[in-house]
């Protein structure tokens, strides 16, 4: 057991405990920060907050995790799961499976699929062409190319979510209220969206939390680019950083983007409010 | 591209309005031909501070840092000048490539790979290794590069002395303060340094020869006159201060260029937005004011 520990506590508590620490001095990887790291208290935190780099990426980062997750891959995700629901035909199963295709394909890869769709000379400007509407989509809709391409990477994990949620939903329940005279949408209103509360608490978590963090499909797509246009908290981050080598800097604002996760998930389960269905 | 214009070659700007007035020509005699190209943007990361700014800026009366106070120095009127090329070529003039192209990730790839070689780029503000993308080991192999490509060093801005700029990055030998057999250190660098081991390494791995004795050596000549006219470079090249300010600072420059070539900021607003930032970055005790 004892060495066991060691080794979670050196690999998985260490660093965290570590970039907690580094968050409150002024380290860096470079210059004299790297050579005699000074405790600042919360200099890092409030110099963030006048960043105004810093502000814009936040926003940037709630346009697209919201776009992206909450509204894109969170509502496809439940209306591919709901009309595929009791099917099981050939044309379901081909359909997830190029779906799920898009989920298993590795980031960077469908980060350049999607470069190589939307960039100046690719297959959507070569097709767009022909109607006089050549352009860089990445350079004029970078913030639209990103959310696009995350929905599609990310559709077929909520479409498992809800597809195994509502198959755990009673047929016997749903014939009834039938019979009871329910309409469709008051069915779904009803009857499936509130038996479905856990998944869809728990898909939204899940979700959020993975494109809060979300970076490799950023950095192929635009990096953050043109300028700062679609430079997400995670780009930013990495920025300062890595290629600032203000590693100090770096941990305290990854500190602050995994408190907007949890201050999410908080908001999801109030209000969502699963204990009173549990 | 430049016969084509009416330009006497071999070309050699005296000032940056021979630059710009070249660039001119060929845009009236030459459609679907880009002028000139010049680095900017983030997307070019530090080749748009380097290539492109800082051999601007580089030709003027300022530069970014003052060696003689160790202090750096605030955005001047030079720091402007440079900044105004950028809205001329890209936002006023369209001497450059679009600036879509421009601030796109693949930027270089297009000037070098794509619009050079064919003819479709007049003037490239870039850098002595361009040339090893036409070998036929580079990304693109064009075998008459050397004799369809001139070579023209960056003039300053209205032809002060020394008249020419280039900017230059690299690597050197050093004895670490700490060694504990320091001679023995400097041998060892005497030797790999030597004019036969420097001419066998600047011919093998196609570096600028920084010695005289290198660059006028038949081996290093047999290459062709690019690397004759790169060496001839090396008197008056600039190097970067490599300060720990200096990447964030050089990414703010990216990021003025970047606006001044959308037309978001003009050159003193870019001027200003450097000062401000400089100021937060290194302190106000160690910035002074740029030289008029």
């Amino acid at each position: 057991m004892a060495p066991a520990l060691g080794i979670m506590g050196l690999f998985f508590a260490g660093p965290i405990i570590w970039s907690v620490y580094i968050a409150f001095t002024n380290k860096a990887l470079t210059g004299v920060g790297a050579q005699h790291p000074k405790w600042v208290g919360f200099a890092n935190f409030t110099h963030m907050f006048q960043d105004p780099l810093f502000v814009h990426s936040l926003v940037l980062t709630a346009i697209f995790v919201i776009g992206s997750a909450i509204i894109g891959q969170n509502t496809l995700g439940f209306l591919i799961a709901l009309l595929e629901r009791g099917k099981n035909s050939f044309v379901t199963r081909a359909l997830n499976t190029f779906i799920i295709a898009a989920w298993v394909m590795p980031e960077i890869v469908a980060g350049f699929c999607w470069y190589a769709f939307l960039y100046q000379g690719g297959t959507l400007d070569t097709f767009l062409q022909h109607f006089g509407l050549s352009q860089d989509w990445l350079y004029t809709t970078p913030m639209l190319a990103i959310i696009i391409a995350n929905i599609w990477r990310g559709t077929a994990f909520s479409m498992l979510v809800y597809s195994a949620g509502l198959s755990d939903v009673p047929a016997e329940l749903l014939e009834a209220a039938k019979v009871d005279g329910a309409s469709q949408i008051s069915l779904l209103r009803r009857v499936i969206i509130p038996l479905l509360r856990r998944s869809i608490v728990t898909n939204l978590m899940l979700i959020t939390l993975q494109t809060l963090a979300s970076f490799t499909l950023i950095f192929v797509l635009t990096a953050g680019g043109p300028g700062e246009a679609s430079q997400t908290t995670p780009l930013y981050i990495y920025q300062q950083a890595l290629q600032l080598y203000d590693i100090s800097y770096g941990t305290a604002m990854c500190i602050v983007l995994l408190l907007i996760g949890a201050l999410f998930s908080v908001v999801y389960i109030k209000l969502i409010r699963v204990e009173e269905v549990g | 591209m430049l016969a084509k214009a009416g330009v006497a070659l071999p070309w050699q700007p005296k000032t940056w309005a021979d630059v710009l007035a070249v660039a001119e020509k060929i845009k009236a005699t030459e459609p679907g031909v880009t002028p000139i190209n010049v680095y900017g943007g983030v997307g070019q990361g530090e080749g748009s501070t380097m290539q492109g700014f800082e051999m601007f800026l580089y030709g003027t009366n300022n530069t970014l840092f003052d060696y003689s106070t160790g202090k750096w120095e605030k955005a001047g009127a030079g720091f402007k000048a440079a900044l105004g090329i950028y809205q001329t070529i890209y936002n006023k003039d369209n001497l450059g490539p679009s600036v879509q192209t421009a601030l796109g990730s693949q930027a270089w790839q297009v000037v070098q790979q794509s619009d050079m070689p064919v003819g479709k780029l007049g003037i490239d503000l870039d850098g002595s290794w361009v040339g090893g993308t036409y070998l036929p080991t580079g990304p693109k192999p064009w075998p008459q590069w050397q004799s369809a490509l001139g070579i023209a060093a960056m003039p300053t801005e209205n032809g002060q002395a020394p008249g020419k700029v280039s900017m230059s990055g690299g690597w050197l030998l050093s004895v670490g303060s700490r060694s504990t057999n320091k001679q023995m250190a400097f041998n060892f660098i005497t030797i790999a340094l030597n004019q036969q081991n420097s001419l066998y390494y600047d011919v093998h791995a196609s570096q600028i020869a920084s010695r005289a004795d290198v660059a006028s050596a038949p081996a290093y000549k047999a290459q062709g006159h690019a690397a004759a006219a790169f060496s001839s470079f090396v008197p008056f090249t600039h190097f970067r201060p490599a300060f720990t300010a200096y990447p964030k600072l050089s990414t703010e420059i990216q990021e003025i260029t970047g606006e001044l070539m959308t037309g978001q900021e003009t050159p003193a607003q870019g001027a200003a937005a450097y000062n401000k930032y400089l100021l937060a970055t290194v302190g106000a005790k160690n910035v002074e004011a740029a030289p008029a």
